[in-house]
């Protein structure tokens, strides 16, 4: 059954917590349990390595103690002992891995969307990053993965606009990792690299419902040193002039550059100001789930749950830092600087549901957007 | 040594008369040039108006009721000499917009005639255009109105003859909220 908003009746492409409920239940708990019998097969393993090290760490000890000349060497073969012993660890673990992405994740993704297609060892182009102008260097370094791409809406013929057009919002969004390389000497006349990240986390870009031209960028108001557009070049600050909006809660919260002031009121009418604000400041849903959680039974318990909390993350805590938003000629960037690794595991941890509801976070946040913000809304002429 | 105090003030006096006379003068055109961009967006929505009276006439082969009010109307935009004659000439096209619109949509033979129902769209979209173009304008105006009327520009002001300019208000009718599910089942 399709889920409809009230106000625009529009179909709703995002799903709730109750439906993944569901649908983990039904089809996806087998696969994840089987998944967890090999996480501590290769657990196991590593355990059996580990044991196998206590020897040579006691002896690297004792000659650190009595022949310190040595320590270096026995050092040295302790370490490539260890990665030899790790070897099959490392790979079983990055078997794993693969087998995670392309069984629950690949999964996930069909169930959150049928348009949706994932492929995880591509990202988006950094030519996209660099054209979405939210951040003032371009990147000399860039990487990414899990890239996820299709559409929401229908591209069928019976499914048109007024104007023919078809009813469907393109997304695409995948994680990234820009950072720029900054070269120096040091004191003694040698040139050495700094490594700034200038971004890490998801990049989406998504269909605007809006025909426009122009940019227009969306930023944090605490972050407005950092964020200067860098495709004008060095005049490009003249070129993006500063907009003031009627809505003082949202011009307390970001800041507004355009190279044109009425495409920028077109985009940010106050009925979207209002539910980009609503979007970005929305309360946790997390204070019932951590009410209901257990106690720890054991130490082993009590420190998994520890790591749980550190690595776990729903979709609130993205927003913990703002998001930059950016329209370009008739796409909207979104960047959500999440600064982790989407779609990982810890082997130390076990694989469950609430790691799996991360992973279908991650994903939903995309068709959230898409929802909150109204983007299948065709009530404007849309080529 | 009292001269050159006077001198002094005299310099800084004339300083913040060029600073002040600039800065209302620039504000100025900044209202007249966001007057411009939102006249054509206005003057685009009244010649798509004027396609959809032609379309509706030629689909239904009837006059349209009220369509000599809508010229009349035009002409007073297209006649007015100043900016602020033209926003009182669009402010009473705007206000008379709804009414035409309703009086046309009338005629039940224009529902599916695809002509008509473009250029209906097309309004729609140029009427976003507008919104976003008036606010431009009105935070203008703001801005140049608050200029001009704090202490002691306001004396500067007078003197050069700057004086307050008024705001492109949507009439009353235009605030109400749209129900779009309506808009859709109709």
């Amino acid at each position: 059954m399709k889920n409809i908003d009230e106000m625009y009746q529009l179909e709703r492409f995002s799903k709730t917590d109750e439906e993944f409920e569901l649908y983990y239940e039904n089809e996806l708990k087998p696969k994840v349990e089987a998944l967890e019998k090999e996480r501590l097969k290769t657990m196991d393993l590593a355990k059996g390595q580990a044991k196998k090290l206590i020897l040579p760490v006691a002896g690297l000890i004792l000659i650190y103690i009595f022949l310190s000349d040595l320590a270096f060497y026995a050092f040295a073969a302790v370490v490539l002992y260890g990665a030899y012993l790790f070897s099959d660890v490392r790979k079983q673990r990055k078997a794993l891995s693969q087998k995670i992405k392309e069984e629950v994740v690949t999964d996930l993704v069909h169930f959150l969307n049928q348009n949706f297609t994932y492929e995880p060892r591509k990202y988006l182009a950094k030519k996209q990053f660099i054209r979405s102008n939210i951040f003032k260097n371009n990147p000399d370094r860039y990487s990414g993965d899990d890239l996820i791409k299709g559409f929401v809406g229908s591209d069928k013929k019976e499914v048109q606009d007024i104007d023919g057009n078809p009813t469907k919002t393109d997304l695409s969004f995948s994680e990234v990792h820009a950072q720029k390389v900054e070269r120096y000497r040091d004191k003694n006349g040698k040139t050495k690299e700094r490594v700034h990240t200038i971004f890490q986390g998801l990049f989406f870009i998504a269909d605007y419902n809006k025909d426009f031209d122009g940019l227009t960028i969306v930023v944090p108001k605490k972050r407005k040193i950092n964020i200067l557009p860098s495709i004008f070049d060095s005049n490009s600050e003249n070129k993006l002039e500063e907009v003031n909006l009627e809505n003082i809660e949202f011009m307390d919260k970001f800041t507004v550059r355009t190279t044109d002031q009425i495409t920028a009121r077109y985009i940010l009418t106050p009925n979207f100001m209002h539910r980009l604000m609503e979007f970005t400041t929305r309360e946790p849903e997390k204070a019932e789930q951590q009410e209901t959680q257990e106690q720890p039974k054991s130490i082993k318990e009590a420190f998994q749950m520890g790591l749980s909390a550190a690595s776990n993350s729903t979709t609130e805590s993205y927003f913990e830092t703002a998001p930059y938003f950016s329209f370009r000629n008739g796409k909207m960037y979104f960047m959500l600087p999440t600064k982790k690794k989407h779609f990982e595991f810890n082997l130390l941890l076990p694989l469950n549901k609430d790691l799996i509801k991360s992973y279908f976070s991650d994903i939903n946040i995309a068709l959230e957007l898409v929802d909150e913000l109204n983007l299948n809304l065709r009530i404007w002429n849309k080529e | 040594m009292g001269m050159f105090v006077a001198i002094g003030i005299a310099a800084v006096l004339a300083l913040f008369f060029v600073i002040s006379y600039n800065q209302m003068k620039k504000q100025a055109v900044n209202v007249e040039n966001a007057f411009g961009d939102l006249d054509a967006f206005l003057m685009k929505r009244v010649d798509q108006l004027d396609n959809l009276i032609q379309t509706a006439r030629v689909a239904t082969d009837k006059e349209i009721e009220g369509y000599e009010k809508i010229i009349g109307l035009r002409e007073g935009i297209v006649g007015a000499h100043n900016m602020d004659e033209k926003l009182k000439a669009h402010i009473n096209m705007q206000r008379e917009i709804p009414m035409a619109m309703a009086r046309i949509e009338r005629y039940p033979e224009l529902k599916f005639n695809e002509n008509y129902l473009h250029i209906q769209r097309s309004i729609n979209d140029i009427e976003e255009q507008i919104q976003a173009a008036r606010r431009n304008f009105n935070s203008h105006t703001g801005k140049y109105n608050q200029l001009i009327a704090t202490f002691p520009r306001n004396l500067i002001a007078g003197i050069f003859g700057f004086t307050s300019k008024p705001m492109f208000e949507t009439p009353p009718e235009k605030r109400e909220n749209v129900d779009v599910k309506a808009l859709f089942n109709r």
